[in-house]
């Protein structure tokens, strides 16, 4: 399985939060190599099921959604405003090269006022989303003709770079790499025996409210549930405390996760010799997972995250050979659950 | 022409977030003889229903509560001090007229050692006109809750009124419940609790399991002098929702509403709520989830006790809510 093609070919696609439907076609198409067990849901989720069906289920989910904006507005000249939809760093937007999703795909950049008709302060500022525009530089009539209010605007959709030594950088890392790591995982598992009913799931909105982990998780009812998601790497200005290395599958201990799923999962990757590290998050971890632990009646929820450098931007920055140690470690949790799945996550002991 | 005697009735029910019973029954007046079936569930939310044979349901939703003033502690001289049920801005509560459940009349004002603009919650009060402690309490208990008064304004082809959000929403709904006729079982939710928190819609579509939930709400604008940019204007017709800060609506479900509105010649324009929330996003996320749109009737002022829609936009809800209940096919997964 070519990685990078894979990643290239999903990060390629729209699928600003809430509108994940292009995302989800091709993934469909990526699962049924797998297995003839795929569907979607009300939340635009896509799944896989593959393993044991009368097993204990464990859901891994992805998130397709990338962060993205909005048209808000369409001015008399034809220049749209924006809206974020969910997460977009306004700091990061001027000058960008977008996409424009309307009736057709439009190209066109995010333009600010340059800093020479700047007063000497309002250089120092940093521009807010009210301040830019996306410049599609077609006549009002036509824009008008085929955008509307509501329709999305993404980064232009580039295939990714390879730069040295295995680091890759594109868009929409976050998190379609670990959408791909999923791929890989099922890769991995083609010829494993599982005793699991084990379900992947490329899902929806988590950058926004979470739609998708919520429904998925009610659709599904999990007796387990990893999520796989991307988490910060080495940085310029970031303090230690808030990354982990690029050669480390991060491993989150806090209250999203259920300790002893864990410790589970740091067995697995000890016996593997995967290169993993223990990430305290107390509190909201930003995943999936979130939602997953408190839905139904409750869900044994782990996190595997992927350090990567310059989040929600255009040029996310992540390690193949880390990614490939992600879907490693997945597979190989997904393989050791037993008939002791329950006494394993027993919190009496 | 709509019903303007009902929508006068809906728009000053008492009812505020927590304590819609009195708004409850009259709404449940008004929709009653039209349903198979009315009743309120566990969290106060009321239901009317209508069936039909195709053997799926569509939920309409409108909350039926409304922001106001719950007091805290009355001093000895009688004056009230209030805490605030939703999103109420303090400075524009002050110098307002109010009314209690019990027919309690009463005035807010500041306390002037400080400036107008200074106003907090803690340093507004609510007058009664009691005396004493004594006299107040008699009238007044702590965790009473009030509303403010108001009158219902016409000026051309628009209205005012303290609580359009979301009365006039529930006014719409009961219009085109009365005239609906729908192939689907339809379930007309007045919900409660909205303004603190999108309390009462997630219930009700976790037990409904519609299979899609359609909003009814109001929406912001950006046709007033000076004020943050939107592109909804008054007067332009009913909103399709695009989202809000509790919502992305699926494109299948703006399309399905725009459809609808189109085959029948109702004027309508995109909507993006810049913040705030709505049952929309409750309904969405219930249990398994719902398709789930929001159609808005745009309105100025919103949370201040002059809301003011176009009566035009209003009968433009009225019949894309009536269009979305009558279309056979509903949006699938």
């Amino acid at each position: 399985m070519d990685i990078f093609k894979v990643i290239s070919d999903l990060t390629t696609l729209p699928g600003v939060t809430g509108n994940e439907v292009a995302v989800a076609e091709v993934l469909k198409g990526y699962f049924r190599a797998y297995t003839d067990d795929v569907w979607l849901d009300v939340a635009g989720n896509c799944y896989a099921r593959i393993g044991n069906k009368e097993g204990p289920t464990l859901l891994v989910m992805a998130h397709m959604d990338e962060v993205g904006l909005m048209v808000s507005d369409i001015e008399d000249n034809g220049m749209l405003r924006l809206h974020s939809v969910a997460g977009v760093d306004p700091r990061v937007l001027p000058g960008s090269e977008v996409t424009v999703h309307g009736k057709k795909r439009i190209p066109a950049v995010i333009g600010a006022m340059p800093p020479h008709l700047l007063s000497a302060e309002d250089q120092k500022k940093n521009y807010k989303l009210d301040d830019l525009v996306c410049d599609t530089a077609l006549p009002a009539e036509e824009v008008k003709a085929n955008v509307s209010v509501g329709d999305n605007v993404t980064f232009a959709l580039c295939p990714p770079m390879e730069l040295k030594n295995g680091f890759i950088a594109g868009k929409t890392f976050d998190d379609r790499a670990c959408v791909a790591a999923m791929l890989y995982t099922m890769e991995l598992l083609k010829n494993v025996k599982l005793n699991c009913n084990l379900i992947f799931c490329g899902s929806t909105q988590e950058e926004g409210p979470n739609f998708g982990a919520s429904c998925g998780s009610w659709n599904t009812a999990p007796d387990m549930a990893i999520a796989i998601d991307v988490c910060h790497a080495p940085q310029p200005g970031a303090k230690s405390t808030d990354y982990v290395e690029f050669d480390q599958v991060s491993l989150t201990v806090g209250s999203n996760v259920n300790q002893k799923m864990y410790e589970w999962m740091c067995d697995v990757g000890t016996e593997m010799n995967i290169n993993w590290v223990a990430d305290p998050c107390m509190g909201h971890s930003g995943t999936d997972a979130h939602r997953m632990q408190v839905a139904c009646a409750g869900v044994a929820t782990g996190i595997i995250s992927l350090p990567l450098r310059y989040m929600h931007t255009s040029v996310e920055v992540i390690h193949m050979d880390t990614l490939k140690n992600c879907a490693k470690l997945l597979a190989a949790f997904a393989a050791s659950i037993g008939e002791d799945w329950e006494e394993k996550l027993c919190l009496d002991d | 022409m709509y019903d303007k005697e009902m929508l006068k009735h809906v728009l000053s029910a008492y009812g505020p977030s927590g304590r819609e019973e009195t708004a409850s029954e009259v709404i449940k007046s008004y929709v009653a003889p039209y349903a198979d079936e009315v009743y309120n569930d566990r969290l106060g939310n009321l239901i009317a229903v209508k069936k039909g044979t195709s053997g799926k349901k569509i939920m309409f939703s409108a909350h039926m509560d409304q922001i106001g003033l719950c007091v805290v502690d009355i001093d000895e001289k009688g004056f009230l001090r209030v805490t605030n049920v939703g999103g109420v801005n303090p400075i524009i509560s002050i110098a307002r007229e109010v009314v209690f459940k019990n027919g309690t009349r009463g005035v807010t004002f500041f306390e002037t050692e400080k400036g107008a603009k200074e106003t907090t919650m803690a340093t507004l009060f609510v007058d009664i006109g009691c005396e004493s402690y004594e006299e107040a309490a008699a009238k007044v208990d702590i965790g009473d809750m009030c509303i403010f008064a108001g009158n219902f304004v016409e000026m051309g082809n628009k209205i005012s009124s303290p609580y359009m959000d979301d009365r006039i929403a529930c006014a719409a709904l009961i219009e085109a419940f009365r005239t609906m006729k729908s192939e689907h079982d339809v379930y007309a939710v007045f919900t409660v609790q909205e303004e603190v928190g999108l309390r009462g819609a997630g219930p009700a579509a976790f037990a409904i399991e519609p299979d899609i939930n359609i909003s009814c709400d109001v929406c912001g604008m950006g046709d007033i002098p000076n004020c943050v940019r939107m592109s909804v204007k008054l007067g332009e017709g009913a909103t399709v929702k695009a989202m809000d800060s509790s919502v992305i609506v699926p494109v299948k479900v703006r399309e399905f509403l725009k459809n609808a509105a189109d085959k029948r010649g109702i004027k309508w324009q995109n909507e993006i709520l810049r913040s705030g929330g709505t049952d929309t996003g409750a309904a969405q996320r219930a249990g398994k989830g719902t398709f789930s749109g929001c159609v808005s009737i745009p309105t100025r002022y919103i949370h201040a006790p002059i809301e003011t829609i176009d009566v035009r936009d209003y009968e433009a809800a009225v019949a894309l809510l009536r269009a979305a209940a009558e279309e056979k096919e509903l949006p699938r997964v």
